[in-house]
């Protein structure tokens, strides 16, 4: 007890670049148990058990680091190693994360807390955490080089800092970084406000995600370290849609998700059926006069936004980055477009040279989600998902917010899908054209007519017998 | 030109070898029986036997054509070396030293050997062209398929003249191939035909088999080919046979015989295995006593150097028998193996729309191209396989 006791005071009084101490071997046994998780769902929220109270967040397909109180600082313990992550079910990437999951678990801690995090490094090379956005000493920034030495394989280096303002944060390696994120190492970090705080609303649910992107070779399970821009796999949480659960509120709440982007482009964010405000950025909470309701949040590179809705229209709305290709699973962005291309009648000759060849494309790709044909192992189809109607076609960054009435307080079990009330659903229209008036003086006499004006064909409609969900 | 009196049934029989695909062993049997050389051989023989006083010596001549058409099963290089040494060694046996009618008889030998290897390697290269032709066919088909595609897609605007002329491009060079295969094909098939002395209209006619044989499941081994060499090889049986008739004609008693003359095979790491010839072992003493054994002494030194020549002759046949079986082993079980598991793969990555149907055709073409190289490996080894048949039936009095 002695050393150990002896071992938190020495961290606890040094500071500055020095405070990055490795950790002898006899004080590993003092070091908090590191909890490890080993399933992708989401878990629920972390109830404070110590500390100051707050509303803990969810972190979609993820979850809260427990800590433990060591004379009044909140301890963490972060493993950072290699990691197998499931991006939904059929494909599992070999990433490198904390604590048995890319991205690690999220942190929370309340303004003004004390915050020890204990880093261990299972990597076989150096690491470091850069803990982006906060206030804290230089020498716990996190820079390899710059601010510290890195953590060699098998160290522990000890961190410790006031948790100085409210907000939503992430973590990272600053060591490696371009390898180390690519191979998807980071973190949530959620600072709850210490008091009431004008800026920073009380809400129901609290969600948190982060943006990621991989380059894996369809067939192969880790990720291309060198891509820069091409990647193929669009993750929210490294998981992509139908793997990403949804976001599952009750009417009327008060819903707030953080989203911080560490890929390398911009995601515009999509929430169908409600108007959001942005209410914090990088930079802590908005003042409410810059505050103005949108439907569409793009998010920098490196950026972290939270927005802010009340669930106030039930349903299924879909939430999802508005590049479309970002809502794609692995696809080949080289494939020829062969829309209006005629291919049947070469089927016979091609599969005669490629057996088990089939014609696709000729009319769009939609027939994509919902043929199922052999593909490389450990692949997801580009365009997936069933939903109450059919095919959804996504993958990627893609969920959905689910509002329900009946939903519980703190139940964030999905309650399957939404029972639309009658004639609220889009259905095929079955009756006869309505007559169309038509302007007849054409271009006048700065443009005239150069051949007489023919009577406009009658639209064509295909009359079928309302069928499926048409009734609702 | 087929003016020379061959029996009508033989051309029956010809006729009726046509009507199947040719095999090698049908090839050799009707080049035997129409062979120009091998006429002149067997009329030579003819004659000989007919001014001969001691014709009855000599066993019934090996190459009439009741004896061709009775050899099934019977393997056709060892008939047909007894054949020819029978005729090669007749001077020796009548102990008649007719040094140039042995000469001329030696030439027609070597002719026939060399019409015979003439022969396997020609149907080997006829049936090998005719595979690659039909595989240029499928390349094409491919390449045709894909510029119909691309000429639609430029058609549909999906498409611009680049990526069109390039699609189209490829069907161009795949043309161009198919009509060098042709050409080759064609000129393989009249090779063949002109060996076995078919007419224009039998060549068109002819039918060969789609593939060449499988390749045997272990290669031809050393012990065998020494087996092989010491059994059958002509110029040592002929440099042997000269020996002994010498040294009888002198009166030596300790002839050494033909087994005697030993092959001893060595593996070797790099380059497979060596053959070494051993001499039989001469009394030297016996042959240095008097000028008068010049002749003896001479015969001597012909078989040694006929067993040095023989010797690196294997060497160069085996070892590059051997390469060329172990290089189209490799094609068969590694590269073409692997190029299917890249096709297939590719299949999938398509379906999954990681990749177009451009790319599924021109993996198509390259699959073949994998394809035309293991076929020309397995042709190499059927041509290598024929030059070390003719190794081991050795050339009498021609060094190579």
């Amino acid at each position: 007890m002695t050393s150990r006791r002896r071992f938190f005071e020495l961290a606890s009084l040094t500071g500055g670049a020095v405070a990055a101490a490795t950790v002898a071997k006899a004080a590993l046994a003092a070091l908090p148990e590191p909890v490890i998780e080993t399933s992708p769902n989401t878990r629920p929220p972390l109830e404070p058990a110590s500390g100051r109270p707050y509303r803990p967040v969810v972190t979609l397909n993820g979850w809260t680091l427990p800590w433990r109180m060591n004379r009044g600082i909140k301890e963490f313990h972060l493993v950072a190693e290699p990691v197998q992550r499931e991006f939904a079910p059929g494909f599992k990437a070999n990433l490198w994360g904390y604590n048995g999951q890319s991205p690690g678990p999220t942190i929370e801690v309340v303004e003004g807390d004390r915050v020890r995090i204990f880093v261990t490094n299972k990597l076989p090379e150096i690491t470091s955490v850069h803990w982006h956005g906060q206030r804290l000493p230089s020498g716990m920034d996190g820079v390899v080089g710059l601010t510290q030495p890195g953590i060699p394989p098998g160290k522990t280096f000890v961190y410790e800092f006031v948790a100085r303002r409210p907000g939503t944060f992430m973590y990272h390696p600053h060591a490696d970084e371009m390898v180390q994120m690519a191979m998807g190492m980071m973190g949530f970090w959620v600072t709850h406000p210490k008091n009431k705080h004008p800026l920073i609303a009380d809400v129901d649910r609290d969600f948190c995600f982060l943006l990621s992107s991989f380059d894996i070779d369809p067939g192969s399970a880790t990720p291309k370290i060198m891509t820069m821009l091409d990647f193929n796999i669009w993750s929210w949480n490294s998981r992509v849609f139908p793997g990403i659960d949804p976001l599952v509120v009750r009417h009327m709440d008060r819903v707030r998700v953080r989203i911080g982007n560490l890929t390398m482009t911009n995601h515009p964010i999509h929430l169908h059926g409600h108007e959001f405000l942005v209410t914090g950025t990088d930079g802590g909470p908005t003042p409410t006069t810059t505050r103005q309701y949108e439907v569409t949040q793009d998010i920098a590179v490196g950026q972290m936004r939270q927005i802010e809705f009340l669930a106030d229209e039930e349903g299924d709305w879909a939430f999802h980055c508005h590049k479309s290709h970002h809502t794609m699973n692995a696809m080949g962005h080289d494939v020829p477009t062969m829309i209006g291309v005629k291919q049947d009648d070469l089927a016979a000759t091609i599969n005669d040279l490629v057996p088990g060849y089939m014609a696709m494309g000729e009319r769009g790709m939609d027939e994509m989600s919902t043929m199922r044909m052999p593909m490389p192992k450990n692949t997801l189809p580009m365009m997936m998902g069933e939903g109450p109607f059919g095919a959804v076609g996504m993958g990627g960054m893609f969920s959905v917010v689910k509002v329900r009435r009946g939903q519980k307080r703190n139940d964030y079990a999905d309650p399957g899908s939404y029972r639309h009330p009658p004639g609220t659903v889009a259905y095929e229209f079955t009756g006869s054209a309505p007559t169309v008036s038509r302007e007849s003086s054409a271009g006048g006499t700065s443009l005239p007519l150069q051949q007489p004006l023919q009577n406009a064909p009658e639209t064509t409609v295909n009359v079928r017998k309302p069928h499926g969900h048409s009734g609702h | 030109m087929r003016s020379v009196a061959a029996p009508s049934d033989e051309a029956v029989e010809i006729g009726q070898l046509l009507t199947a695909p040719l095999d090698r062993e049908s090839a050799l049997r009707i080049a035997l029986a129409q062979s120009p050389a091998m006429r002149r051989l067997l009329a030579l023989h003819e004659s000989e036997l007919n001014s001969a006083a001691m014709a009855g010596r000599i066993a019934n001549p090996s190459f009439s054509y009741e004896r061709l058409r009775s050899s099934e099963g019977l393997d056709i290089e060892r008939w047909l070396a007894f054949g020819v040494f029978d005729v090669l060694t007749l001077p020796q046996r009548r102990r008649v030293a007719a040094a140039d009618i042995e000469a001329g008889r030696a030439q027609l030998a070597t002719d026939v050997l060399e019409q015979m290897t003439a022969v396997r390697r020609s149907w080997v290269e006829a049936v090998a062209a005719g595979e690659k032709r039909r595989y240029a066919e499928r390349v094409l088909a491919s390449a045709e398929a894909s510029a119909e595609l691309a000429v639609r897609m430029e058609a549909a605007g999906n498409f611009n003249l680049l990526e069109r002329a390039r699609q189209q491009s490829y069907q161009a060079d795949a043309r161009s191939r198919l009509i060098v295969a042709r050409q080759h094909e064609l000129a393989a098939r009249e090779s063949l035909g002109r060996l076995l002395g078919l007419d224009g209209d039998q060549i068109r006619v002819l039918k060969l088999p789609p593939r060449l044989p499988d390749l045997p499941t272990a290669p031809i081994s050393a012990p065998d080919i020494a087996r092989a060499l010491t059994a059958t090889r002509l110029d040592l049986r002929l440099a042997n046979a000269k020996w002994r008739s010498a040294a009888a004609a002198y009166g030596l008693t300790r002839v050494t015989s033909l087994t005697d003359v030993t092959l001893s095979l060595r593996e070797q790491e790099t380059r497979g295995f060596e053959v070494e010839l051993a001499l039989p072992v001469f009394d030297a003493g016996d042959l240095q006593r008097g000028a008068g054994r010049a002749q003896l002494r001479a015969a001597a030194a012909e078989l040694e150097q006929t067993a040095l020549v023989a010797s690196s002759d294997l060497r160069v046949g085996y070892g590059a028998y051997r390469s060329a079986y172990d290089d189209a082993v490799h094609h068969r079980d590694v590269l073409v193996p692997l190029r299917k598991a890249m096709s297939e793969e590719t299949l999938l990555r398509y379906n999954g729309m990681l990749l177009g149907v451009f790319e599924l055709l021109s993996d198509a073409r390259e699959q073949v191209d994998t394809v035309i190289a293991a076929i020309e490996a397995s042709e190499r080894y059927w041509l290598a396989e024929a030059d070390l048949q003719a190794s081991l039936l050795g050339r009498p009095g021609v060094e190579r």
